[in-house]
């Protein structure tokens, strides 16, 4: 169990599962004066990848390691609080989208900055919840508009996205409101970026990771460029594919590109030294 | 039926853009129909004159005000006051066929702001399926407990105004109220459809 299971699952068997961490107000009360920064904010604009600054980097270039390690902390605590997400199966996505309402499809922010895809390319992201009736609020975060769906449209194009090779990870918007389902790759996703490059963890493992029965396994390494997270490799000594099981974030895509059915997902729990390891 | 969506690209039949890009929008509820709905009903003078009367009439008093109340919420919040939320709510449920929780929900809570503005609630659940609505601090049960009358009357205000809601948003609603204020430290409206 992950520490937002423990805090926020409240009886349900996964946190998101849980459908208080879906939910939220429509309203409040109009305010005379401009709307200030902070929980009115777009918490996309305003936290997030955003926090990782060029300080950072120059103290890793010097290897400034204490001042490394408490900016780390300093970024994680922020984004923790306000907007992280968690690697999630695509059948657990599905579930997800049985208890969610609204859903819009709407463009990708991190393909928009790290490939300047224009608009009319990048509609790969899933932006849900009430929040989403407000999306006029912020134009610059819903560039190129959205288009609001049915959950079983929206099963399908997240299916659709899975079998290219993307990532599905819930977001969080002020934890733990979740209000998006990212569908990510390397090295378009920041959050995949900074966790894997830069060792901040925006981005946190799933609840299962991928196992390989070596004696199903024909090492044809047809599953090899699935995996974002480099956990996956060819021994070429065993002729048989590798899974890295402290590097495997439990997302799956690599079992449905896999011809022999070799590839299962397993509690991450059921491995001891793993239970900790997110 | 497929969506008919291609990687990447807009679904140009489903596509919503800015219609007016750099027009401010109104998206919270207007101190306006606080205004009107408190200055329509006194609900200190109405609970005062409850006192005296048992708890089966408080009800029945309370029940109506609850119709009358949210009438005029809808009308208010469908008319003068109507805000961009609402009209996003309406048009996402014509666009996916579905009603049910926020077009409700939209309604309960301007209830709630319009005559009780300072009440504390919280919506924890709001699914395609059910709403679940938590009343933590009420001026009305405050009131009616004021002045002597127990056995919480005011749940039919509340319910009677959900349904006046639900029959203008056409939801077949079921509501149960498994938790009640003082008890439980919390009303809690289960609403499912």
């Amino acid at each position: 169990m992950c520490v937002w299971c423990e805090r926020y699952a409240d009886g349900y068997e996964r946190w998101y599962f849980n459908p208080a961490n879906y939910a939220r107000k429509l309203y409040k009360v109009r305010k005379e004066e401009a709307e200030a920064l902070g929980a009115e904010a777009n918490p996309q604009a305003a936290g997030g990848m955003a926090l990782l600054t060029r300080d950072f980097l120059e103290a890793v270039d010097r290897k400034d390691y204490e001042v490394v390690a408490k900016m780390r902390q300093q970024v994680e605590e922020i984004a923790w609080a306000t907007h992280f997400g968690q690697v999630v199966p695509l059948d657990d996505v599905l579930r997800v989208v049985d208890i969610i309402y609204p859903i819009a499809l709407i463009t990708c922010a991190c393909r928009r900055s790290m490939l300047g895809l224009p608009n009319e390319e990048n509609f790969t992201c899933i932006g849900m919840g009430p929040g989403m009736y407000k999306w006029e609020r912020w134009p610059d975060t819903y560039r190129g508009g959205v288009h609001f769906l049915t959950p079983d449209e929206a099963k399908e194009i997240i299916t659709k996205m899975n079998k290219r090779g993307l990532v599905q990870v819930l977001f969080t918007f002020g934890t733990p409101y979740i209000a998006g389902i990212c569908n990510c790759d390397y090295p378009d996703c920041s959050a995949i970026r900074t966790t894997l490059d830069h060792g901040i963890q925006f981005l946190w493992k799933g609840h299962h990771v991928a196992v390989i029965d070596n004696e199903l396994c024909n090492g044809c390494a047809s599953c090899i460029h699935r995996c974002q997270f480099k956990a996956l490799s060819f021994s070429p000594t065993q002729n048989k594919a590798y899974i890295d099981l402290f590097q495997c974030f439990g997302c799956g895509l690599c079992i449905s590109e896999c011809p022999q059915d070799a590839i299962t997902l397993v509690e991450r729990a059921k491995f001891p030294a793993l239970a900790n390891v997110w | 039926m497929s969506v008919g969506w291609k990687y990447g690209k807009p679904i140009k039949e489903k596509l919503m853009t800015l219609e007016e890009p750099g027009k401010p929008l109104p998206f919270d509820a207007d101190k306006g129909l606080i205004g009107d709905i408190t200055a329509r009903f006194n609900m200190g003078e109405i609970v005062r004159n409850l006192q005296g009367k048992d708890e089966k009439e408080a009800y029945r008093v309370l029940e109506e005000l609850g119709k009358e109340v949210m009438k005029l919420t809808m009308e208010l919040a469908d008319g003068k006051y109507l805000d961009r939320t609402g009209e996003m709510v309406e048009r996402v449920a014509r666009l996916t066929g579905i009603s049910f929780p926020h077009r409700l929900q939209r309604y309960v809570e301007l209830f709630i702001l319009g005559l009780r503005p300072t009440d504390r609630w919280n919506i924890t659940k709001s699914t395609t399926k059910e709403l679940v609505l938590q009343v933590t601090a009420c001026s009305v049960q405050k009131a009616l407990e004021e002045i002597g009358i127990k056995g919480l009357p005011c749940r039919g205000f509340c319910f009677a105004g959900f349904y006046v809601a639900a029959e203008k948003s056409g939801d077949n609603i079921k509501t149960e109220m498994p938790m009640t204020l003082p008890a439980n430290g919390r009303c809690e409206f289960h609403i499912r459809v």
